[in-house]
């Protein structure tokens, strides 16, 4: 069974990107353009892991992430938030709430391939 | 005991076994765990498991965990604990 | 073309636009900060994009233009016009590989030729260290790496379960990198069922990894999780290392657990009360260490010291001041309080038992930060110029305020010697840390070394015994690699196929030395010189003394290795090392035989803050001359004073000396006193005389440095302030020597 990778971000161009490394290393890749729509998802779908961008329209992926960790259901889904600049408050806000990876982008095919691999084995 | 109704060992299930545990030392003197019905656990669930093990053995009671699946019994030995948990293999 | 592409596309154009008009403006305007960093941006994106299409050319092209705006937005290198134009050109060409995927066509052999000539230009203008740099990154297959063993002891803190996170997933992925020889789970510490927090982490784990990974390769599996995971890495064929493991985790069951599980023999794990000595860290030091230490808490086998855990948090709280701390260890019967510099103190009380028996004694012990030892120094040495201060404002010390500032004089001398003295450490902890990388040393290069170690209790301040260090494990190298000969080739010589490297120490009047001496085949005199003459720094018509040709070893850029080796270095390492010394007030001598060997010596002051000085007088400013430098001081009768006159030499009973005139050495003016002085000083085995005027008796020193504005100041190495609130000036005794040495 293969596990299941929800990936929220307003930049097409991203998902398209990640969709595709998803696949290649033989994940079932769930896309979202915003927070709504990856709450959605997660309603859905029994997602194993949430890489997530933080600004998007309608909803923000910190305002996802907080409802995510306010849902007993998956509420300890590892979540790595997708960056472009390291903001200290904002990571502060996503500790808080549990989240404590970080990748920046950009970053190609091969270095979200890695990230995969060393959070999910 | 038959973990009825659950199919996950995770830490989603970890705070309900604590309690189903608690329960299940106080009542029995030889608890068999039937696992037949879990087909997910972690290493959170795996750590209740061993915190129950040691447990009932300090208290000079029995445990035994039986019918482990495969998939279950594979993430237990990623972290090498199936001895500790009084598993054969 | 997909819409990923033409989003790329479009925003490339974009930022190339940015870059242009950011470019001309800086033609016309110079640069300032904000057209160099729109440029950086700038490219910095397209680089990011690209790299995310997997687009090579143009990542490689924009890489090589971010690194030169990062050097310039760093201010390592400035723009010249020139920069600006070929920045242009750059544009261009990105725009042509840009231009070249839209219509999805190969770059031409020109085009091509074209891109490598940009590159090449801009890299002209990189520091150089940064090429060197990029190069090692460009060519990774041809650093080999061999596969370690490590050892990684894993704790968690308590969130790290709820962040999702999954061990098991690291687990995997230290088999996706190398090969999982063991994992022992550490499971003593999860509570009972009742007591237990699920949703805590109590399990622990000691892994032992083989990879071809270096250590912060494998710090780096931990990257997503590194705020949760308390790790411990090293390499598993270090026993000493478990011993720290053992003491750092704090854990009274790991060292069974290690040992059954067979991580190490029981022999290699030495019993944690003894550790505390040998396995300190470096940023502390032990005094008291004549005493036997030996804590023991009964049941426990707890080691209060060492709390490497508190330690990591001190270090984060206190960022800015030197991680350092110090233990001080003082004997006293009942308590063991250890009191850690962070906002809360933590005192463990234990309590002996009174039926205890009576060989058993706990030590108590105080933790300091070093610096605040430092800062107690400095205070004293005020504290000590006031006090002198009263005594001369008083000016009668028969008097019974005179007495009583006296008698305060020496206990505050008492308190001063105090204070230093825990500032000195045994050189031996130092020492040893040095025979492991001896003996990978000479292992890696097939050659059998035996390294032996004496006066391992010989105490120096611990600031000389840090910075010392480096220098002495560079030196320690160089003997073994260029020293010590192949077991073959001494064979072939007739001497015992295992070479010999000895490191000591010792004191010699106020002085530390320190000495590294190896039987191998001796510096190459003839060598040495020929180099020398080759790169310009000795003439070729020269009259050099053995001593002085060797001493050539310690100047930049000579290295008469035939073959540059890994391990010591392409001849930048001895001018530093020397450099190093002098900086400690200290000196460098090298004596050679061929075929028999070398030895280093190292003369270092037992300490940097107070020394024990002589005042003077030249001219119309105090001097002062270290005691542990003076010979004798000559009093010059007026008939001999004229002899002299001009004189580079005086007859010392018989004995010539080299004479050098202070006053004429630092432009004094003459003096108003009629009788002149002599002081005889030695530095090491060289003496000289120093012509100065009145001599003032012994003066407890305090060394202030000068700053940086006086640091050109030759043979002057620090001031110190005198109870009169003048300043006198302290010679540097060796740097005097030289100075005569060269005319």
């Amino acid at each position: 069974m293969s596990k299941k990778i929800l990936v929220v971000d307003d930049a097409s161009l991203i998902r398209h990107v990640a969709a595709k490394a998803l696949k290649e290393a033989g994940f079932e890749a769930v896309l979202a353009s915003n927070g709504q729509e990856g709450l959605n998802v997660l309603e859905q779908h029994e997602i194993d892991f949430i890489f997530s961008d933080i600004n998007m329209p309608i909803m923000s992926g910190m305002e996802m992430v907080r409802r995510v960790r306010k849902n007993d259901k998956y509420r300890f889904i590892p979540i790595v938030m997708l960056t472009t600049e390291t903001k200290m408050e904002l990571q502060n806000e996503a500790k808080e709430l549990g989240v404590k990876a970080w990748l920046v982008k950009p970053f190609n095919k091969d270095k979200f391939l890695l990230v995969l691999s060393k959070i999910l084995g | 005991m038959i973990l009825d109704n659950l199919t996950a060992l995770t830490i989603y299930e970890v705070e309900t076994l604590q309690d189903i545990f608690i329960l299940a030392l106080k009542e029995q003197e030889n608890i068999l765990l039937d696992m037949a019905k879990i087909d997910k656990i972690d290493i959170v669930g795996i750590q209740l498991l061993l915190s129950m093990v040691s447990t009932v053995k300090a208290s000079q009671k029995t445990i035994k965990l039986i019918n482990v699946k495969d998939t279950v019994l594979q993430q237990i030995k990623i972290s090498n604990t199936q001895i500790a948990l009084g598993l054969d293999v | 073309m997909t819409e990923e592409l033409e989003i790329f596309l479009e925003d490339c154009d974009d930022q190339l636009q940015m870059m242009e008009d950011a470019l001309v403006d800086m033609q016309s305007n110079g640069a300032s900060e904000s057209t160099i960093g729109t440029i950086f941006r700038a490219v910095h994106t397209i680089k990011g994009s690209a790299g995310m299409f997997g687009f090579d050319d143009i990542v490689t092209f924009a890489h090589t233009g971010e690194n030169l705006f990062d050097s310039i937005r760093q201010g390592d290198v400035g723009v010249c016009e020139e920069m600006i134009s070929l920045f242009l050109l750059c544009k261009d060409h990105m725009e042509v590989l840009i231009n070249l995927l839209t219509e999805d066509k190969e770059l031409s052999a020109a085009q091509k030729e074209v891109g490598h000539n940009l590159i090449q230009r801009l890299e002209g203008y990189l520091p150089r260290a940064q090429i060197k740099e990029e190069n090692i990154e460009d060519i990774p297959s041809t650093i080999v790496i061999e596969a370690a063993k490590w050892h990684i002891s894993i704790r968690f803190h308590k969130d790290f379960f709820t962040t999702g996170m999954s061990i098991n997933s690291v687990f995997k992925f230290f088999n996706k990198v190398g090969k999982v020889l063991k994992i022992q789970p550490i499971i003593y510490n999860i509570p009972s069922i009742e007591d237990i927090n699920p949703l805590h982490p109590y399990i622990g784990f000691e892994v032992c990894l083989l990879a071809d990974l270096s250590k912060s390769e494998v710090e780096d599996i931990f990257e997503f999780i590194q705020e949760d995971v308390d790790l411990y890495i090293f390499l598993c064929d270090d026993s000493d290392e478990y011993n720290t493991l053992v003491s750092i985790r704090k854990e009274p069951e790991l060292k069974n657990e290690l040992i059954n599980a067979k991580f190490i023999d029981e022999d290699t794990l030495i019993e944690p009360e003894l550790i505390i000595p040998t396995v300190e860290e470096k940023e502390e030091i032990v005094l008291n260490q004549k005493e036997e230490e030996i804590v023991l808490n009964q049941k426990e086998e707890e080691i209060v010291l060492n709390q490497k855990e508190e330690e990591e948090e001190e270090i984060v709280l206190n960022q800015k001041e030197e991680e350092e701390e110090i233990v001080l260890n003082q004997k006293e019967e009942e308590e063991e309080i250890v009191l850690n510099q962070k906002e809360e103190e933590e005192i463990v009380l234990n309590k002996k038992e009174e039926s205890s028996e009576p060989k058993k004694k706990a030590v108590s012990s105080l933790r300091v930060d070093s610096s605040k030892i430092d800062i107690l120094i400095n205070y004293m040495s005020e504290i000590s110029i006031t006090n002198s201060r009263i005594l001369t404002l008083i000016d009668d010390e028969g008097s019974e305020i005179g007495e009583t500032v006296i008698h305060m004089k020496q206990l505050l001398e008492f308190v001063s010697d105090g204070i230093m003295d825990m500032r000195m450490v045994k050189v031996g902890d130092s020492f040893n840390k040095f025979r492991r990388i001896v003996s990978d040393t000479a292992k890696k290069i097939g050659k059998d070394v035996d390294f032996v170690i004496s006066g391992e209790d010989t105490e120096l301040d611990k600031t000389v015994v840090e910075r010392i260090s480096d220098p002495l494990l560079h030196m320690l190298r160089n003997s073994i690699d260029h020293g010590v000969e192949l077991p073959e080739d001494r064979v072939a010589c007739g001497k015992p196929a295992q070479g010999r490297v000895d490191l000591r120490a010792y004191q010699d009047s106020g002085t530390i030395v320190i000495e590294i001496e190896d039987n191998g085949k001796g510096l190459d005199r003839d060598r040495i010189l020929a180099k020398a003459i080759e790169n310009g720094s000795v003439k070729k018509n020269n009259n050099l003394s053995d001593s002085e040709i060797y001493k050539l070893i310690f100047s930049a850029g000579l290295s008469t290795a035939e073959t540059v080796s890994a391990i010591s270095g392409r001849g930048v390492g001895m001018d530093v090392v020397k450099r190093n010394i002098e900086d400690l007030r200290g000196s460098v001598e090298i004596e050679s035989t061929i075929g028999q060997g070398s030895k280093i010596t190292i003369r270092l002051p037992l300490t940097l803050a107070v020394i024990d000085g002589f005042l003077l007088q030249v001219g119309d400013t105090k001097y002062i001359i270290p005691l542990e430098n003076i010979k004798e001081c000559i009093e010059l009768t007026t008939i001999e004073q004229e002899s002299l006159n001009g004189n580079e030499f005086i007859n010392v009973r018989g004995e010539v000396l080299p004479l050098l005139d202070i006053r004429l050495l630092l432009g004094e003016n003459k003096s108003i006193t009629e009788r002149q002085n002599i002081v005889i000083v030695y530095f090491g085995k060289k003496i000289v005389g120093l012509l100065v005027d009145e001599l003032l008796g012994e003066h407890q020193t305090v060394i202030k440095s000068l700053g940086i504005v006086f640091d050109q100041l030759s043979g002057i190495s620090g001031a110190s302030v005198l109870g009169s609130g003048e300043i006198a000036l302290i010679f540097d005794v060796a740097r005097l020597i030289e100075l005569r040495n060269e005319g």
